[in-house]
């Protein structure tokens, strides 16, 4: 039986019961146990943002996993590893066994080492991923300088940037710098953007290989899509979420099945990483559990005629 | 689906465009039985659809494409079955300014077979409005009941993205296609 050591930290009352219950009824389930232990001594936190800032700060910008819990209303968090309260028993063992992959699996006594972002096309969407895993103090990081400055709200709803950059940001990749805490505000004529936007195209412009977190042996899907809408996807990127949600892929699988280039399906990983929607499932090949069939005639026919609506809507490339 | 039509279904509450969405890529302007709508209250919008919107795009060799969107009120309910029936897919548009909008995103995307039966896409209209529900809201709903639906926000006023719910329709037909043809 293996173990790893899971710590509670800034959770409600109901939400912590609740955890703490469904914990009891998962444990020893495919071999490993959950132990619950305090937060220093701890491989895989589970967080939520009760208890204030001195609790905050005792795990804010730790390496261990995170797991965040969310109510409400309230944006999800863009982080890797996320769970709505109130959530079922099977949510958080879905989550439990992310994390256990992520971590190296049937090792928990050396966990995987993550590398850390040293080429500095990665530095700022690093920071970004690292914000992810602090708590939502209400506190406002920056990246860059004067006009080419970019601020990012801790709790990932909104962040501020000049029309020139949030034109830019989807054409290019902007070169920041890597987020730090500030005191400074917005200027007023900064606009107001999701974070969605900006986690996305920091990852697709970054770099066109993978980045450090992508593992070559890993299988990922997405856990939600992109919302296309904000983003202008692309018939590329359209099909890529397609497949990706449909089915558990490696990086090369994904690249052989899609027939498109390594460079694209290296942006889309990145991208979707950076954006919160990317979860590994450690799994080669497995389709994904509520993969769908649809119901179709003739498949040559269903081609052809794709073809010609797309013609003629103009929906090209 | 019939050799020489392929039916795409638009569905979602009153209000929520499907009359529009189906009018920004018909060939003719949508035919539309619309009366007036006695429930003011609930909504502030002269017309409703009563029957359905039928819309058409036609494309080589006699193939048509049939666009219907259903009435949005539930008393019509037993029209989603039968317009539903052989449909390649479901576009599904919700108001997010409106209150209950989570459980008609539920009400529609169930009625549909939730992405099982076809495919479904979801647009969703007004999510920029004071008091509206964020994209994310309608993404987290969808996960709890286990389901990973294209959920976009859109304006339909704008043709590109009525267009991008198609692509992404066609996109998911071709991905199911390509499976059946390797299996």
């Amino acid at each position: 039986m293996r173990t790893r050591r899971i710590a509670v930290v800034g959770l409600a009352d109901d939400a912590s019961q609740a955890f703490r219950s469904m914990l009891r009824i998962l444990d020893g389930r495919d071999g490993l146990s959950w132990s619950l232990v305090a937060p220093d001594a701890a491989e895989v936190l589970i967080a939520g943002t009760q208890g204030g800032d001195a609790l905050a700060r005792g795990w804010a910008l730790t390496n261990k996993p995170l797991i965040a819990v969310y109510e409400g209303g309230a944006a999800r968090p863009m982080t890797p590893y996320t769970l709505h309260h109130p959530f079922r028993v099977m949510q958080l063992l879905g989550v439990l066994e992310d994390v256990d992959q992520a971590l190296g699996g049937a090792a928990p006594e050396a966990p995987r080492a993550k590398a850390a972002a040293n080429h500095t096309a990665w530095n700022f969407a690093e920071s970004l991923r690292l914000l992810a895993r602090t708590s939502a103090a209400g506190n406002l990081h920056v990246a860059g300088s004067g006009a080419e400055r970019v601020f990012v709200r801790d709790d990932l709803t909104v962040y501020y940037a000049s029309a020139d950059i949030v034109q830019r940001l989807s054409r290019q990749a902007l070169e920041l710098p890597a987020l730090t805490l500030s005191s400074a505000k917005p200027p007023p004529n900064f606009e107001a953007r999701p974070v969605f936007e900006l986690a996305w195209f920091s990852g697709w412009h970054a770099a066109e290989t993978p980045a450090p977190w992508i593992e070559h042996t890993a299988t990922y899907r997405l856990r939600r899509w992109p919302d296309f809408g904000l983003l202008r996807g692309t018939r590329d990127q359209l099909a890529l979420a397609a497949l990706l949600t449909h089915g558990s892929y490696s990086r090369a699988r994904l690249i052989e099945v899609s027939g498109q280039p390594a460079s694209m399906v290296d942006r889309f990983l990145n991208a979707c990483a950076v954006a919160g929607v990317l979860a590994s499932t450690g799994d080669a090949a497995v389709p994904a559990e509520n993969a769908s069939t649809f119901i179709a005639s003739s498949a040559a026919r269903l081609g052809g005629l794709i073809r010609g609506l797309r013609s003629r809507l103009g929906l090209t490339g | 689906m019939s050799e020489t039509e392929f039916k795409i279904v638009f569905t979602g509450p009153m209000g929520a465009g499907k009359t529009t969405a189906i009018g920004a890529i018909s060939d003719e302007p949508p035919v539309s039985t619309d009366v007036t709508n006695t429930d003011r209250a609930a909504f502030d919008k002269a017309q409703t659809t009563a029957g359905l919107d039928y819309g058409r795009i036609a494309l080589d060799d006699g193939v048509s494409v049939r666009l219907y969107g259903t009435p949005g009120q539930l008393r019509f309910r037993f029209m989603w079955d039968i317009l539903g029936h052989n449909a390649a897919g479901v576009i599904v548009l919700i108001d997010a300014s409106q209150r209950d909008a989570l459980v008609q995103l539920d009400a529609f995307v169930d009625a549909f077979g939730g992405g099982k039966r076809m495919p479904i896409v979801v647009g969703i209209g007004r999510s920029g409005e004071p008091g509206a529900l964020s994209l994310d809201a309608f993404a987290q709903r969808l996960e709890s009941h286990g389901m990973t639906l294209p959920v976009f926000g859109v304006d339909v006023r704008r043709r590109d993205d009525v267009l991008l719910l198609v692509d992404t329709l066609l996109c998911l037909l071709e991905l199911g296609d390509s499976g059946r043809r390797s299996a």
